[in-house]
């Protein structure tokens, strides 16, 4: 039986402040992120995936090895800006299936305040 | 048991309004402990104020001020002045004389460095101090990114040695996110993973850092503040017609 070499870890995102206008922007200014932070060689070994993204809300879906969670995340918690707007990427939740990620995400969005 | 997440410095400049909305945010991010750096001249009344707003919000607001002297005299001079009036109390080391009073001083809480790496001043003989008087160090985070690369490169390398010479003497490490907007406000977990990524901590060292050391950093000045407070250990715990 085939069985897949790592496991997987979905990141639920809320975008606060400019938005990516498409699933491609998002993955760019990630992965961006993820090279200034860890060079080349990290992101090579952290292939992230926007499994999908909702400009409108600012809402998406972000797949990453789980063993290298850590450096995505800090990556995301790094990003302030698009195009020299101010922006923030936070993780509001994290699963192991997108079946459950997608079922918890409407009651993990925050409503933030003075937004 | 749940962690209590503890952001010591929101450094948002906002009025006393804005300062709602701050704590209303970190509440939402999961804090339930901020600190936002106070002018000096604050007074007990606007304090009171400040926490009842907090309480409304549902978070814990700690008293704090951070003062940046030119030198050991009006370092010496501040604290004596403020430090029975402010929970915390942190002190940005812009010299070598500041820094060494300051880690040596136990009525210091935080010590903080400027983002340049040929000022920070946590050296050995600072660690060995600092580990001494029980003050912490503070590592702001959110700022790092408003470096230029070239900047942040070098100031990392730095705080990578400074954290290594904390954990080898003992010195408490505090990290608060900084943010000097309300947009730079980040989840605890966010910048525990940015931590163990940059700066060399453990992820639980990191949550610690964000959680259970500035808790008792605060809860230690409390207890110092408090009526009942004579010495460390020694406490009033009746009085009066209480005492049999």
């Amino acid at each position: 039986m085939p069985v897949r070499r790592y496991k997987r870890r979905y990141l639920a995102v809320q975008v606060e402040g400019a938005r990516p206008r498409n699933a491609r922007e998002l993955e760019e200014l990630v992965l961006n992120a993820i090279l200034r932070l860890s060079g080349e060689l990290g992101a090579s070994s952290a292939t992230i995936k926007v499994i999908e993204y909702d400009a409108e809300r600012g809402v998406g879906i972000i797949r990453c090895p789980h063993l290298r969670m850590g450096l995505v995340r800090a990556a995301l918690a790094s990003i302030t800006a698009l195009d020299g707007r101010p922006t923030a990427l936070h993780v509001v939740d994290v699963s192991g299936t997108l079946r459950a990620l997608r079922k918890r995400l409407p009651s993990r969005l925050m409503r933030l305040p003075g937004q | 048991m749940a962690r209590r997440f503890a952001d010591l410095r929101l450094a948002c400049p906002v009025g006393r309004e804005g300062l709602r909305v701050l704590m209303e945010r970190a509440k939402a991010f999961g804090f339930s402990l901020v600190a936002t750096p106070l002018e000096p001249t604050a007074r007990p009344e606007g304090l009171e104020y400040l926490k009842r707003i907090a309480s409304e919000v549902g978070v814990d607001l700690a008293t704090r001020v951070d003062l940046a002297p030119e030198g050991r005299q009006e370092l010496l001079r501040a604290l004596r002045r403020l430090r029975r009036r402010f929970e915390l109390i942190g002190v940005l080391c812009q010299n070598k004389e500041v820094a060494r009073v300051a880690a040596r001083d136990r009525r210091v809480d935080l010590l903080r460095f400027p983002l340049e790496p040929r000022r920070r001043f946590f050296d050995r003989s600072e660690a060995e101090l600092a580990s001494g008087s029980n003050c912490a160090l503070e590592i702001e985070l959110m700022p790092l990114f408003r470096l230029p690369a070239q900047h942040r490169i070098l100031l990392l390398a730095r705080l990578r040695d400074e954290v290594e010479l904390a954990k080898d003497y003992g010195v408490p490490v505090v990290l608060s996110s900084g943010a000097e907007e309300p947009i730079l406000m980040r989840r605890p977990r966010e910048l525990a993973y940015l931590a163990s990524e940059l700066l060399g901590l453990r992820f639980e060292e990191a949550l610690d850092a964000l959680s259970t050391v500035p808790a008792e950093v605060v809860e230690r000045n409390r207890a110092k503040l408090s009526p009942d407070f004579v010495a460390p250990g020694i406490r009033v715990i009746r009085r009066g017609s209480d005492c049999p």
